[in-house]
């Protein structure tokens, strides 16, 4: 397998923690920074970070409100953001296939 | 990489996609009334106005609690919304549903010898354990209990089956809440900002 094969990875998705904040909300409709900071144990300051990289990759949408007098930041998953995590998996089944079959000799 | 950074996968998807189930302390009130009402109707032979009265305060709590319980796991846990669920699910409920009304009413017309309600309670518990692909042990157990129920059901009649099955739904309840906190740990407050690259 080239090498370049193994750069190609989305790096943007690649990270551990966008890759745990991709993932989980892969697994829902939306959901809010507190439920995302507590499910990945990133720290407020480390989310806010990443979820804003992603936002400005157009993976995902941040909606803000004010439920009663406290503010509520809900997240979900674009099109293009499950797009590119289904595609992220396929480029790392590949790599995984390629591997297997290296180590085998074939 | 920050040691608090959670990234095993496998344990986010289950934790996001169960989470509304998980929060196990939500059904308690409910079940409580569902207790406290036979209870009620033993009072109500001697003391009609008072057993009413209770009644009416017992659902008033109940309601109450519940929306309390309901704003906590909000304020502490966060909040998700869970995808729509695939046609398949939701046609294995139906039936499921459906199945259990058919139990019920042959139960309750026929009086077999195994009490297909129990079994149908056994296998309801034995549903959500398979589900949750053995991380809600616990419900394995409560279906054990209720298949060694199916010969007994009838026999203890009505007041016990409601107490039965509250305490099998409180208990399993309060392990789906005692499951959320280990998979959802209280944030450190002196977390370091971890390398963000």
């Amino acid at each position: 397998m080239p090498f370049h094969s193994l750069l190609q990875p989305d790096k943007l998705i690649h990270e551990p923690a966008r890759l745990a904040i991709l993932t989980v909300l892969s697994s829902c409709a939306t959901a809010d920074f507190l439920f995302l900071q507590r499910v990945t144990g990133l720290t407020k300051g480390n989310l806010s970070v990443q979820l804003s990289k992603l936002e400005e990759a157009n993976l995902l949408t941040i909606t803000k409100q004010f439920v009663g007098k406290k503010p509520s930041t809900t997240v979900s998953l674009t099109e293009r953001g499950c797009q590119a995590l289904a595609d992220y998996w396929r480029t790392m089944d590949q790599i995984r296939k390629h591997a297997k079959l290296a180590r085998n000799g074939k | 990489m920050g040691t608090n950074i959670q990234f095993d996968l496998q344990r986010l998807i289950f934790t996001t996609s169960n989470s509304g189930f998980l929060r196990g302390l939500i059904c308690l009130p409910t079940w409580l009334f569902f207790i406290t009402c036979p209870l009620l109707g033993h009072l109500s032979m001697r003391h009609s106005k008072l057993a009413g009265f209770g009644l009416l305060v017992a659902f008033a709590v109940a309601v109450v609690s519940t929306k309390q319980l309901h704003d906590f796991y909000n304020r502490h846990y966060g909040k998700v919304t869970a995808s729509e669920g695939s046609p398949l699910i939701i046609i294995g409920i139906g039936v499921w549903a459906i199945a259990a009304f058919g139990c019920f009413v042959i139960d309750g017309k026929y009086h077999p010898q195994f009490s297909l309600a129990a079994f149908w309670f056994a296998s309801f518990f034995w549903g959500i354990f398979m589900h949750s692909a053995g991380h809600r042990w616990y419900y394995l157990v409560a279906s054990i209990c209720f298949v060694l129920l199916v010969p007994y059901w009838r026999e203890l009649g009505e007041t016990w089956q409601r107490v039965i099955l509250a305490v099998a739904f409180i208990a399993t309840g309060v392990m789906d809440h005692l499951l959320l906190t280990r998979l959802l740990p209280p944030i450190a407050k002196d977390q370091v900002l971890s390398a963000i690259p």
